[in-house]
């Protein structure tokens, strides 16, 4: 741990403080001490006052009682020299100069004290023997001197006298006149016999003990017990008194000092605390309202708190948790190493962080994003470890969302160009692995961009959604869908075997969309082109595919939409399905498997049916309906096309011969390929009239418009070789061929056949609607019919009704039909009002 | 109120401080003799002396060894105990002391019985404490002829006296401590329970008919002017020859009879001595100071006539011989 500039200056500011406090603290203690030892001083003062005026008491008593004992007087003394050794250690500790100076004059006072009262009591105990035994000794000495003539009876008497003088008062006079009658006595000592000398030497032991003694004796009592003496302390108590004044100043000054500084640390104590307390609130509120899981445990990793976040993270109580050993918590979906790998780098750093998958309390898996770190110790021992939990499925989610959104469409939900790119793949590897087939279909929708222009976008992305759907239902899971853009789709069927299987799914598709759709309450019909292309015949990676496939989606436009196409040329399987279909439908013909179905045409402006349009229908009696779309381009490539067409074109007008009442002409429709062939048509054409005795205004031979654009001297000499036969041209699907206008002008053609594709959204899109506006206009300035084909709703035939269109065809009125249904459908026409 | 309870803490930190650096230091009371006093009369002459002393037992067991120990010596030839024999009365009944080698001392060995109750130690006083006098022997070349040095130094080898004076002093032997030792001990040397002692504490009949006599003279011939108090001396000083020069009349008058005069060279103190007590004296002849008379009769005789002036009659001196018998008193049960 590394302390920050700011941390060591604020440690050392504290360090300051408290050592402050502590040195006031001191101060403030050795000033109530030294205060501690003026008031003992004062005591001690006190307690020398009292002992010297016992000292005097004791003097007086031990000198007036006839008996003294000297141990109260020594013991007052005592008191005396014991109270000056404790005044003296006290003084010393207080430190004042005029203290110690008075106290050592005490002192010395105290030694002249005991020096008087040593002869106090020495005199004292002499004198009182002394003035007892004096008249006892001048009394014994006359007395036993009785008989003696020296013994100076009167001198005596008189030494007696001057003594009771100087018992009197002690003055000078008294002692000159005791001292001469003291030398008196005295001299005659030598006549005396030596028993009288020795009762002579007693009484004047005595005189002189009395004549020194007592003055000395009275002199140490008076000073004794003088007020002098009681006063002698006073001194010392003023300058106590006043030094103490002085000092208590200073005490109250560093109390004060003290009390502030206390104060100061008190109050920055109780700031720190309470910062303390409002950190720890905060961590607390952090803890418990952070949206991470924290988790705390001691060095063993038992648990010792987890907060709300992680409670509800894991679906546990808080109180199932405090004590457990984090280790229940494992969802064991982490190896062993890597628990190994956590534990070594959090024991080198001191913290980890990765992710972590752990187990919710009912079992969930949940991924986390986990963060340990160590709490260490003084000593560097891990105290607890904090680990915070963040969980990541949301995250995930996201993620999740983020890569879908990547991979599929938006709209559709279905797989973009990207995923498709990735499945095709997949399935390319898995198909040559397994040497299987795979085949890869571009749906295209056909004329989808007429929804959008007028509908609207809106419309447009509903109906894709509204196919997705439908689509949804064909396929299986092994099964992809792929929306690449627009109106494009990719379909790659799981698994299929052969060829037929991805037609007949492309036909199902087909089917499933010729479903009307309702969209914004309008019906829409849709149909699709399908271009499929199979590996490993059309190439063997995924680009070659799609190109292929999409060119063969193209090639079913151009035949016709609603249709499905393979790839043309190299394909051996497609050219075996060429060769079987040439051999059926070289049987079909000879089988009469080939029908003639009619199709009325209803003149639009009198409301009679004008005539009838005949097409060929296969009825294959294993493989059902075959649609034209497939076996016309077999026949036109095998030449079968040219007795199919014979076939029909005699049936055609036969038919129309049957239905003379009503005068009904023929439509038939004349391929490229039979076309080419302008002798063997006209032949063919004329043969038919022949035959039938049909009047040739009553056939029409529709041609396609792109027919037109092959070579146009020789579209332009068979036309005309066939207006000399006298029937009428028709162009098929007028307005997807860009033929141009002027080149239609000089052609002889007498009808123009609006593309169904026109007229099934010419209520939605108003270029359609205009469109058709402009053929029947154009139609008109040329002198030429219109026919509208497709017609299906009621508003599409008025459309055209009020435009001025001569004839319509359609659902609306009938489908394609066999001779007898239609010459039902004659005989009970009512008008187009009845349809 | 959480605010509040913050205050108070960091006060209260505050004034446990205080507390603890207040009560870092605090004086212990000394042992010291004390001397109950109880129902007896204090004011009068003579008071008796008290059943036992409290003093420090640990000192007192440590000061006897000390007192009997004779390598406090130099040769380790005698102790303490050897002057201040305390199954002979606290003395050696010798006319004056003997040191090491047979030298001889200048005074007469003083009973150490009730020795604490002087108000000085040594006859010319000049010791002010049973402490100061303890090292005055060890010292001197003619007694014990030893030294703090080599005491100190014997004791420390001793593991026994190493271990009392850690226990008792916290320190090894020093001068201080050794003293302090002994003096205890001596402190602990009363001998109460004395017929007279027992008299003043109103049995009458404890002391005979001439001991009742001699205290009767010895009040009114005033011999209790000087030897009162509860030592019946001891606490004061006299000049040995009040009344006369008793050593000008002896015609032996050497330096030690100066007496006090030798501590303090001021001539009034010339011949003055301490009043010795006169507790157990029938017991501690021979007597003065230099141990010049062997008899309590010629003793009794002297005083009467240097201290008093007054010339005692035979059965006068008997009868206050007879008293000063009654003064004997008794050691641990013994008596003397």
């Amino acid at each position: 741990m590394s302390l920050s500039k700011y941390s060591i200056r604020k440690l050392s500011l504290w360090l300051l403080l408290v050592l402050s406090v502590i040195a006031t603290a001191w101060m403030t203690y050795i000033a109530f001490q030294v205060n501690a030892r003026y008031q003992d001083a004062l005591d001690v003062i006190h307690g020398l006052e009292a002992a010297k005026s016992n000292l005097a008491r004791a003097t007086l008593d031990a000198r007036m009682k006839p008996l003294a004992n000297y141990d109260v007087l020594n013991g007052e003394l005592r008191q005396l020299s014991v109270g000056l050794d404790k005044m003296a250690s006290l003084v010393v500790q207080i430190d004042n100069n005029a203290l110690s100076t008075e106290v050592a004059r005490l002192r010395g006072d105290q030694e002249e004290t005991a020096s008087l009262v040593d002869s106090f009591r020495r005199d004292n105990s002499t004198i009182k023997n002394s003035l007892q035994y004096f008249p006892h000794a001048v009394h014994d000495l006359i007395l036993a001197g009785a008989h003696e003539k020296e013994i100076p009876r009167g001198d005596l008497a008189m030494l007696s006298h001057a003594m009771l003088l100087y018992l009197g008062q002690a003055s000078p006079e008294n002692r000159v006149q005791l001292e001469e009658w003291f030398s008196n006595v005295k001299r005659v000592r030598p006549n005396l016999s030596p028993a009288m000398a020795h009762k002579l030497d007693l009484v004047l032991a005595h005189a002189t003990n009395i004549r020194d003694a007592l003055p000395r004796l009275d002199d140490t009592t008076a000073q004794l017990t003088s007020q002098k003496s009681a006063d002698e302390f006073k001194q010392l108590h003023d300058l106590l008194t006043v030094t103490d004044r002085e000092h208590g100043r200073a005490v109250n000054l560093v109390l004060v000092l003290f009390m502030m500084l206390a104060a100061v640390m008190t109050i920055l104590l109780s700031q720190t605390w309470r910062r303390r307390a409002l950190e720890m609130k905060l961590a607390a509120t952090v803890f418990d309202a952070s949206p991470e899981g924290i988790m705390i445990t001691d060095a063993q990793t038992r648990i010792l708190n987890v907060n709300p976040a992680f409670c509800k993270m894991r679906g546990y109580d808080r109180e199932e948790l405090i004590g457990l050993k984090t280790g229940v918590l494992k969802s064991g979906k982490n190896s062993l190493e890597f628990y190994q790998d956590l534990w070594d780098t959090l024991t080198a750093n001191g913290q980890w962080s990765g992710e972590i998958t752990n187990r919710r309390k009912n079992g969930e898996i949940i991924p986390e994003w986990l963060s340990i770190n160590s709490i260490l110790g003084k000593r560097g021992e891990v105290l607890n470890y904090v680990a915070v939990f963040t969980d990541l499925s949301q995250r995930y989610e996201t993620e999740e969302k983020i890569r879908f959104l990547a991979y599929h469409d938006p709209l559709t939900s279905l797989p973009n160009r990207e995923l498709l790119s990735d499945r095709a793949n997949q399935a390319l590897l898995h198909a040559a692995r397994e040497k299987h087939m795979f085949a890869l279909m571009l749906i295209d929708l056909d004329h989808f961009k007429n929804i959008n222009d007028t509908l609207g976008h809106s419309a447009g992305d509903q109906l894709l959604i509204g196919v997705t759907k439908r689509l949804a239902t064909a396929i299986r899971d092994v099964d992809t869908l792929s929306r690449l853009g627009g109106d494009e789709f990719v379909f790659l069927p799981g698994e299929i075997k052969s060829l037929e299987d991805a037609e007949a799914l492309a036909l199902k598709i087909l089917a499933i969309l010729a479903e009307p759709f309702e969209i914004d309450g309008h019906t829409l019909r849709v149909t699709a082109s399908i271009g499929i292309a199979v590996y490993p015949d059309n190439g063997s990676d995924y680009e070659t595919l799609l190109r292929e496939a999409d060119s063969a989606m193209y090639n079913a436009k151009r035949i016709g939409r609603d249709n499905v196409s393979f790839p043309s040329g190299k394909t051996d399987e497609r050219m075996t399905e060429y060769l079987n279909l040439h051999a059926e439908l070289a049987n079909a013909i000879k089988n009469n498997e080939i029908q003639v179905h009619y199709q009325p045409q209803i003149n639009l402006q009198n409301d009679e049916i004008k005539g009838v349009e005949a097409l060929a229908r296969w009825t294959h009696p294993q493989l059902g309906s075959i649609s034209p779309a497939r076996f016309i381009p077999v026949a036109e490539a095998t030449g079968l096309i040219a007795p199919i067409g014979t076939y029909i074109l005699r049936e055609a007008c036969h038919q129309a011969r049957a239905w003379d009442r009503w005068g009904l002409t023929v439509a038939v429709n004349v391929s490229a390929v039979q076309f080419r062939r302008a002798d063997e048509l006209l032949h063919e054409i004329h043969g038919a009239l022949q035959d039938s005795g049909l009047e040739p205004s009553r056939l029409e031979i529709e041609l396609t418009e792109s027919l037109l654009m092959e070579n146009i001297e020789q579209v332009e000499a068979t036309l005309v070789q066939l207006k000399k036969l006298g029937v009428r041209i028709s162009i098929d699907d007028f307005g997807t061929g860009y033929s141009s206008l002027t080149y239609l002008k000089g052609l002889e053609i007498d009808v123009l056949k609006i593309d169904q594709s026109f007229v099934r959204d010419l209520e939605a899109d108003h270029d359609d609607a205009s469109i058709v506006v402009a053929i029947i206009q154009l139609a008109k300035a040329l002198g030429m019919d219109t026919v509208a084909e497709g017609i299906e709703t009621h508003g599409q035939l008025q459309f055209l009704m009020e435009n001025g269109c001569s004839v319509g065809q359609g659902y609306k009125f009938l489908r394609p039909q066999t001779a007898a249904e239609v010459t039902t459908f004659l005989e009970n026409w009512a008008g187009i009002g009845n349809t | 109120m959480k605010k509040n309870s913050e205050l108070a803490k960091s006060t209260a930190i505050v004034i446990l401080f205080i507390v603890f650096v207040a009560s870092c230091g605090k004086p212990n009371s000394p042992s010291e003799l004390t001397i109950p006093i109880g129902a007896v009369d204090v004011s009068g002459p003579i008071t008796p002396l008290p059943d036992h002393v409290s003093v420090n037992p640990a000192k007192v067991v440590l000061g006897q060894r000390l007192f009997n120990d004779t390598r406090l010596s130099a040769d380790g030839s005698i102790a303490c105990v050897t002057c201040h024999d305390l199954r002979a009365a606290g003395v050696d009944h010798l006319p004056t002391a003997r040191g090491i080698k047979g030298q001889v001392v200048g005074r007469n060995a003083p009973t150490v019985f009730n020795s604490a109750l002087n108000f000085r130690q040594m006859w010319d006083g000049r010791a002010v404490s049973l402490e100061e006098q303890a090292g005055m022997p060890i010292n001197n070349p003619k007694e014990m002829a030893s030294s703090w040095v080599h005491v100190t130094a014997v004791l420390k080898s001793d593991p026994w006296y190493s271990r009392q004076f850690s226990d008792i002093y916290n320190a090894p032997a020093n001068a201080a401590n050794i003293s302090d030792a002994l003096a205890t001990f001596e402190r602990s040397l009363i001998t109460p329970n004395a017929p007279f002692d027992r008299f003043l504490l109103g049995d009458k009949s404890a002391i005979s008919s001439s001991a009742l006599e001699g205290w009767r003279l010895f009040r009114e011939r005033g011999c209790i002017a000087c030897h009162q108090g509860i030592n019946i001396g001891g606490n004061m000083f006299q000049k040995f020859g009040v009344m006369g020069n008793f050593f000008h009349d002896r015609n032996k008058d050497d330096k030690l009879d100066q007496g006090r005069y030798n501590v303090t060279h001021e001539e009034r103190d010339r011949h003055v001595f301490k009043v010795p007590s006169l507790r157990n004296v029938a017991k501690t002849a021979p007597y003065f100071h230099d141990g010049s008379v062997n008899n309590l009769h010629e003793a009794v005789l002297i005083m009467g006539r240097y201290q008093l002036g007054q010339d005692l009659s035979t059965q006068e001196v008997e009868n206050i011989e007879a008293f000063l018998k009654s003064l004997t008193g008794c050691y641990q049960g013994q008596c003397l």
